[in-house]
């Protein structure tokens, strides 16, 4: 098990040297100068070319690409071009919000929708099940942007009952912080409620079927205990699994959130990064990115050998 | 073992989600009007998806005005007889702008899903074939997977300009990665098949074990997989508009109608109202097919009661 | 294990890594009525106001830094840390003396030597500072208090230079670290400004943090723009960024912020409407918008072509798709120099006015040699300014019957591009839009954008003889009506040659809560004099 794990850590090692690469290949090739953009309005084409060779922007790609990774080994992000922070630090200050964003909306998301997966498994083929199906599929064709003005709308202005945006420390408390990320996380977490609402109530089905759980029924214990307990351990693989595809889906969705909410998390750094040409600030957070989904689809693997004691490696 | 070489594919990293019928489907009735018939919800989705695009296809002869004529005198005027959706901040129809935005989201979901399943298709096909380009391949795809489409795009954005064409080939390479895992998934577990097995054995060309066995078994999941890839690429072209990063503005679709509309929801919510319902419903519609569909063509789905 | 052990077991590990990213420090708190919450106009990105001329490092830059005049709403520069001037009578050598009582923010006196330092960087870099260092001599500091400045040749503008408030601002700073090269980031942002910069909350893209600084000493003549006295009477300015309007809005509304730099002007009723929030013209100087056309390449090489725009354009339709239906926040402008100021003109402007003619157009176009060839206008759709002028003469290309190669991309790509001289179709450009801000275009000091001296000038290189004499002739102008006389040469000449073409002249809202009092009107958001009840 462990040195399954080890094994997978290592042979993430070359897929993000080739997503580094990449990366480092595109800006190359971008069009984009950061030296304008700093230069401001008034500067001359001369001063523009002076602070490009100061930031060793006008150096040959290798050089510039071997003196990053040069750096990288030493586990040096770099300088941001803009801002003069180490690049490490300005992810630093953002991780936390991103982060709380995210674990709101999944703990929401397994909340709501593997409950009214359970229940449209249970009720099949009723009303009821119809009707969170039915939500399922809107949930997943409304843009994240729109769910999020109606929201602040409704909530924020009308009713004033929470901040419309903004992100608090959990360090001042846990309601504060709460406050602030449950727009977005509802938000950012309609797409993934249909989505998991969906798969649990599939898996649920399948499940349902099994000998074991006509058995467990026969032996007299309760329909909440059988689907809880019984049926719903054995529908989570497929769950698990969706519930780590969605992380992608959750940094994309993030970006945009980020922006409507004005949340300082990760997205946003990115963007503004992007739009301004901040190489070293664009490529640690794409490795940081790739970093953390390889992450992620490690834990699931590992996660189902618990689940499922068939799985091995 | 890592799990990209284990003859079968850490679970889930490959099948797309299943969900049985929604409707009971008693009577197995043949023909394509029996099909639609056994599987409403293709039928309900179909007939949507052929309204919108006859809407497209039309714009022009649906009472349409130029949807980039702009007319800044008559900005921000609320749905009435003469402006159906209203104007938008520059003034123009927003009634002929979201119709003509029809076009950029049919275009950019269909191209993207068949895009993304032809070469992710290829690429699954060979790594599920050549051993020593399995490895590299599907490291490659890891890598792509990693980085979230809608960074990809808005780079992509940035290194030539916005255009619809940028746009698909920006959010098919986010999606191939998924189709080649889908297929390459499939062929592994074919591979394994006695039939296939036979066939390799007697000598039958790879080329053609691919055509006669491999394919036809990867086409309903790869069907599927496209309608899902579709409904996720118009909503991902929307976003990309709606940052900055997609449509250019001389093409009118429902992300940039949105975009320029989402400083004003506060007081002109229907700027924003008009494309976003028409996306939902577009959405929507791919969705119901893609869900019709692999009930209709999931082989286990058949056994079940 | 079961089920259990693995939910607790990812909740451990969500916990581990949130606390992990507790860096951020606590804010301060039972202080929120001595905090302003202050919207800006743009991320503060970087802040080296030298280094990066920005507007809105400008901006945050003026709180910080000191200068040794400021001008005042007449443009008049006032001294600020000097506290007297002396010129010999050959207009060659300036002496200045430091008032007594200043202080950097890390407690050490302003001294003469980190005069000399600060405004040696800033000559490097700034257009004025330029030429004052190429009429150079000598500039030293005579003791602690006095520094002394002598030239080849007298330099009127002398005291404009270092109060005006256009970037780059001469800008006073220690020493240490006014001895960073020009073209190099500096890396402390200490300054013996009002306000303290708190870099240790810095979250560029997200909030900015400045503090009271309570050994600043300020003068005692009534606060007018950059001139007089800078009292703070808040403890703490924070500045939130905040890239979507609609949010803004909501946030001003909902009581989240306190002051909202440049609310769009569609809100502005909303706004209004509401009876805790105050709304007004921010900055009197407004904007000059700006249709940059590239004279290098055919068919606006010649300068038939470039004339059948101005006469084609309707300025109405770049401010009204701007500003919206406000018509008192946009001006139509027949000439280059900002409105309401002394040498605003419109001498020569008479091919701006009045019925747009397309057809004369279309036949200067013809005589001009035009042939259907694709017009590269590159747009920057990140900047809702360019975005909307992009899309107004996408339009008027269009009517023109000519052929738009439309580049929509963002501004980094539309900076970087505009610098190629090669043809359109080799990576270069046809046109692309800007802004200048009212202040800038007050007078030909600042005013890059209005030089015509070919390869120097700036983007769009526009070669005019006219113009260049004329501007020289101003800065060697003595007297206001002279002053006068020569921009209207000028403003004639660079329509003539059609430097650029004006799209307009635009103002802008700025809007604030109730509880807050002593918003003015001023060419950057001025923070002094501003309080805040709970």
């Amino acid at each position: 098990m462990l040195a399954y794990a080890l094994r997978r850590v290592l042979s993430t090692l070359p897929v993000m040297a080739i997503v580094a690469l990449f990366v480092f290949s595109l800006l190359y090739i971008a069009p984009g100068d950061p030296a304008v953009v700093i230069a401001g309005d008034q500067a001359s084409p001369a001063d523009v070319e002076r602070i490009r060779a100061n930031l060793g922007l006008d150096q040959p790609f290798l050089v510039q690409f071997g003196s990053w990774v040069w750096r990288l080994l030493h586990f040096d992000l770099g300088t941001s071009i803009f801002t003069n922070l180490p690049v490490s630090a300005m992810i630093a200050q953002r991780i936390e919000p991103t982060l709380s964003l995210m674990m709101v909306t999944l703990v929401l998301t397994i909340l709501i929708a593997v409950p009214l997966g359970v229940i449209a498994a249970w009720k099949a083929g009723t009303w009821i099940d119809r009707v969170i199906m039915a939500f399922a599929v809107f949930g997943f064709s409304v843009p994240v942007f729109v769910v999020g003005y109606i929201l602040a709308y409704v909530f924020a202005l009308k009713f004033d009952l929470l901040p419309v945006q903004g992100y608090t420390p959990l360090a001042q408390g846990f309601w504060p912080w709460l406050q602030n990320l449950i727009l977005p996380a509802v938000a950012l977490g309609c797409v993934y409620i249909a989505l998991i609402a969906r798969i649990t109530r599939a898996a649920m089905l399948e499940v349902l079927q099994q000998d074991y759980i006509r058995t467990a029924r026969a032996k007299g214990l309760g329909q909440g205990g059988i689907l809880f307990i019984h049926a719903l351990k054995n529908a989570a693989v497929p769950i698990v699994t969706v519930v780590g595809i969605g992380i992608a889906l959750l940094i994309g969705g993030a970006v945009v959130t980020e922006s409507v909410f004005a949340i300082p998390g990760l997205g946003r750094l990115t963007i503004d990064a992007i739009l301004r040409r901040d190489y070293p600030v664009i490529q640690g957070i794409v490795l940081l990115f790739s970093f953390v989904y390889v992450l992620v689809n490690l834990l699931i693997d590992v996660t189902y050998t618990l689940v499922d004691p068939r799985i091995r490696y | 073992m890592t799990a990209t070489t284990t003859t079968s594919p850490p679970p889930g990293l490959v099948v797309a989600p299943r969900l049985p019928d929604l409707m009971a489907a008693p009577k197995i009735r043949r023909g394509t009007i029996g099909f639609l018939r056994n599987h409403p919800t293709v039928a309900i989705g179909g007939a949507l998806l052929l309204l919108l695009v006859i809407i497209g296809v039309f714009a022009p002869f649906l009472f349409t005005v130029d949807p980039t004529a702009i007319a800044p005198a008559k900005r921000t005027r609320l749905p009435s007889a003469d402006f159906w959706f209203g104007t938008d901040a520059l003034g123009r129809d927003i009634y002929s702008r979201v119709l003509y935005g029809t076009r950029v989201s049919l275009t950019v979901g269909l191209a993207v899903a068949l895009a993304a399943s032809l070469i992710g298709l290829s690429i699954g096909l060979v790594a599920g074939f050549v051993r020593w380009a399995d490895g590299v391949l599907m490291r490659c795809m890891d890598g792509l997977m990693s980085i979230p489409p809608i960074l990809l795009a808005v780079a992509l954005m940035a290194l030539t300009r916005g255009s619809v064409g940028n746009v698909i080939l920006a959010i098919t390479i986010a999606e191939i990665p998924r189709v080649a895992r889908l297929v390459r998934g499939v062929v592994l577990s074919l591979r394994e098949q006695p039939y296939v097995d036979g066939a390799v054995a007697s000598g039958t060309r790879t080329p053609m074990v691919i055509l006669r066995h491999i394919l036809p078994n990867t086409m309903a999941p790869m069907l599927v997989q496209a309608t899902y890839i579709c409904a996720s690429a118009m909503i991902t072209e929307a976003i990309l508009s709606f940052i900055g990063a997609g449509t250019p503005p001389t093409i009118p679709s429902w992300g940039n109608i949105m975009a320029e509309g989402r400083a004003l929801w506060q007081v002109k919510p229907y700027i924003v109202f008009f494309p976003a319902a028409f996306l939902s419903v577009t959405v929507l519609a791919v969705n119901l097919v893609g869900d019709g569909l692999r009930d209709a063509l999931d082989p286990r789905m058949a056994k079940s009661p | 294990m079961d089920r259990r052990t693995v939910l607790k077991g990812l909740a451990g590990a969500g916990g581990l890594a949130l606390t992990g990213g507790f860096a951020a420090p606590a804010i301060a708190q039972g202080a929120a009525a001595r905090t302003l919450r202050f919207v800006p106009q743009a991320n503060l990105a970087n802040f080296d106001p030298i280094w990066g001329t920005q507007y809105v490092v400008r901006n945050a830059a003026a709180m910080v830094w000191d200068t040794l005049y400021g001008i005042d709403d007449q443009f008049v520069p006032q001294r600020q840390m000097v506290e007297s001037e002396e010129v010999s009578s050959d207009g060659l050598t300036w002496t200045f003396k430091l008032r007594p009582g200043l202080k950097f923010h890390d407690g050490t006196p302003v001294l003469a030597k980190d005069v000399v330092a600060s405004l040696t960087r800033w000559s490097a870099r700034d257009p004025m500072g330029l030429m004052l260092k190429a009429l150079q001599n000598e500039l030293t500091a005579v003791d602690d208090k006095t520094f002394k400045w002598v030239l080849k040749q007298p330099y009127p503008k002398m005291l404009f230079a270092l109060g005006k408030g256009n970037a780059p601002c001469a800008f006073i700073m220690p020493e240490r670290i006014a001895q960073t090269d020009p073209f190099k980031q500096m890396t402390e942002y200490v300054g013996s400004g009002p306000f303290k910069f708190v870099k240790g909350e810095w979250v560029p893209g997200a909030k900015a943090v400045f503090e009271k600084f309570t050994d600043y000493v300020p003068r005692q003549e009534k606060p007018v723009w950059l001139a007089g006295g800078k009292q703070v009477l808040v403890d703490r300015v924070e500045w939130v960024i905040m890239p979507d309007p609609a949010t803004a809005a909501a946030a001003l509304q909902n009581g989240e912020v306190d002051w909202w730099e440049n609310p769009i002007t569609d809100l502005v009723p909303v706004l209004k409407g509401n009876k805790n929030i105050g709304v007004d013209i921010g900055d009197p100087l407004g904007n000059v918008g700006a249709f940059r056309i590239n004279h290098l390449h055919a068919p606006f090489n010649n300068v038939k072509a470039r004339q059948a725009i101005l006469m084609a354009m309707s300025q109405e339709d770049y401010m009204r798709a701007l500003v919206g239906d406000d018509n008192s926040l946009w001006k139509p402008l027949p000439g280059f120099f900002t409105p309401g100021t002394p040498l605003y003109t419109e001498a020569g402007g008479e091919i701006l006015k009045g019925k747009r003619d397309l057809v004369a157009a279309k036949k200067l176009l013809e005589e001009a040699g035009y042939k259907g060839e694709p017009i590269t206008c590159v747009v920057a759709q990140d900047q809702p300014i360019t975005k909307a002028f992009g899309d107004v003469t996408a339009d008027l290309l269009k009517k023109l019957g000519m052929n738009v190669d439309f580049v929509a991309t963002d501004w980094g790509t539309v900076g970087a591009r505009r610098a190629q001289k090669t043809p359109p179709a080799q990576g270069g450009w046809h046109m692309f839009h800007t802004w200048h801000a009212g202040a800038d275009c007050i007078n030909p000091a600042a005013y890059n954008a209005l030089r015509a001296n070919g390869d120097k000038a700036w983007f769009g290189w526009p070669t005019s003889e006219p113009v260049e004499t004329e501007i020289t002739n101003w800065f060697n102008a003595k007297s206001l009506d002279e002053e006068k006389a020569v921009a209207a040469r000028i403003n004639k000449a660079a329509i003539d040659d059609v430097v650029f073409a004006p799209t307009g002249f635009f103002l802008g809202y700025t809007a604030w809560r109730k509880n807050v009092s002593g918003v003015t009107k001023g060419p950057i958001p001025l923070f002094w004099g501003v309080s805040k009840t709970a």
